[in-house]
């Protein structure tokens, strides 16, 4: 079992690998997740053992939470992980702070087309096999639908074994990443 | 004399910081602590006090992972040594976050002596009651490396050190045995070094072994009670070897 997840890469969003078993997906403020990387870091460090995803994540919501009446951090969280016990999990986290334990998610201009994709097709206890078919259906779903369609995606897979880029989906060769 | 050792470090009119020297007499009375560089692994041995019988011994840890390469184990005052862990392992990630590098072994060396040199010259503190030794692979070429810290602030880097109760005697040892080991052999010089003060058992040192590959291991006490039986023999041995020559020309 193991999980699989759908991320719109436009322009400068990237994908980080937190901690080998969990994985991130943020919109400009790339440090944020740095930041957030570091800290889980940090934590397994001082008390000899890592942070579960479902702690990661309202860690994750914390720190937004704190600083939205500040300076917010204008980003959308995704996070994936797999934690020894309780299996795979999912997240999704906002830029207001508000965090969800999802089945799915995606965000960006092309999520209405991925999230309506996903609700048609997904089902609960899929293999590693199906999940990358509905995540191929997304991206063709995006690619014929979306105008500013972005031109390459990367699927990563999170599981027992960590996490790990799986394959890239490119419409261009070398377009520029960010 | 009277009045330059309070509160602030002073100067005494000979040129002695007191409050530094008091806490080198905390180091000297601390758990002696050893450290040996050898070409493949570093290894790091300390003096453990043996535990109450309803204690957690595990729970009493006195080598720590500063980061995934780096690895510390101090003599003194234990209570200052969290502190001190605690500001060096948020640097080790603080550096990361900025730099995109982990820190070099140099590196977190100088931040621990320059933040121990602070408590030497400000007000209102007293100086970290602390001598460490703090080893690790270089991120970037993959040296090892083993260096000391003391409360003064001063640092350096040795071949192989102790410090803590005792440290002379560990170290005129090492400079007698000193060769350059890998692998098992550097564990071994570690504990026959600590050996010299300390009574053997498992039970009474800690040993963690470093390599570039696994990073930092703690050694089970059972492991370590079987490399003591093997010093022990060869000890036995050579003993054996040198009084047999001395029988037969008596």
């Amino acid at each position: 079992m193991s999980t699989m997840l759908l991320y719109v890469q436009i322009e400068t969003q990237l994908i980080y690998n937190l901690k080998k078993r969990q994985m991130k997906k943020t919109t400009p403020w790339a440090q944020f997740t740095e930041y957030i990387q570091k800290n889980v870091a940090l934590y397994q460090f001082r008390n000899g053992i890592p942070l579960t995803t479902a702690a990661t994540a309202n860690f994750t919501r914390g720190e937004l939470a704190t600083a939205l009446p500040k300076i917010p951090y204008m980003v959308n969280i995704i996070l994936a992980g797999y934690d020894k016990g309780t299996g795979p999990s999912l997240y999704y986290i906002d830029y207001i702070a508000s965090l969800h334990k999802l089945d799915k998610a995606a965000f960006g201009y092309g999520s209405y087309f991925a999230l309506s994709m996903m609700d048609r097709h997904y089902r609960r206890g899929m293999t590693v096999e199906e999940a990358i078919e509905l995540v191929d259906k997304c991206i063709t779903e995006i690619r014929s639908r979306l105008v500013i369609a972005p031109p390459n995606f990367v699927i990563k897979i999170v599981d027992k074994d960590g996490a790990r880029e799986f394959a890239w989906r490119e419409s261009i060769k070398d377009a520029p990443t960010a | 004399m009277a009045r330059y050792d309070r509160a602030i470090t002073v100067f005494s009119p000979d040129g002695h910081l007191f409050q530094v020297e008091y806490a080198l007499e905390a180091v000297r009375k601390g758990n002696a602590a050893v450290g040996v560089r050898g070409t493949d692994t570093i290894v790091l041995a300390v003096e453990k006090k043996s535990t109450p019988k309803l204690q957690d011994s595990r729970s009493v840890r006195k080598i720590v992972n500063l980061d995934d390469h780096i690895a510390l184990a101090c003599a003194g005052l234990k209570a200052d040594a969290r502190v001190l862990i605690n500001r060096a392992r948020i640097e080790c990630q603080s550096y990361k976050l900025t730099i995109e590098d982990p820190v070099t072994v140099e590196y977190i060396t100088r931040y621990i002596a320059g933040l121990q040199q602070k408590y030497t010259q400000s007000g209102g503190v007293r100086p970290f009651g602390l001598s460490t030794l703090i080893i690790g692979f270089d991120p970037h070429t993959g040296t090892p490396s083993l260096y000391q810290t003391d409360p003064s602030g001063t640092f350096s880097a040795w071949k192989a050190n102790a410090t803590g109760r005792n440290s002379n005697s560990i170290r005129e040892f090492l400079e007698k045995n000193y060769k350059e080991t890998s692998g098992q052999e550097t564990v071994k010089l570690a504990i026959r070094a600590l050996l010299e003060v300390v009574e053997s058992g498992g039970k009474n040192i800690e040993v963690a072994v470093m390599t570039k590959e696994h990073g930092l291991r703690q050694l089970e006490e059972a492991e370590i009670d079987a490399i003591v039986a093997d010093i022990e023999a060869e000890k036995a041995a050579a003993e054996a070897a040198k009084k047999a020559p001395s029988t037969k020309e008596t």
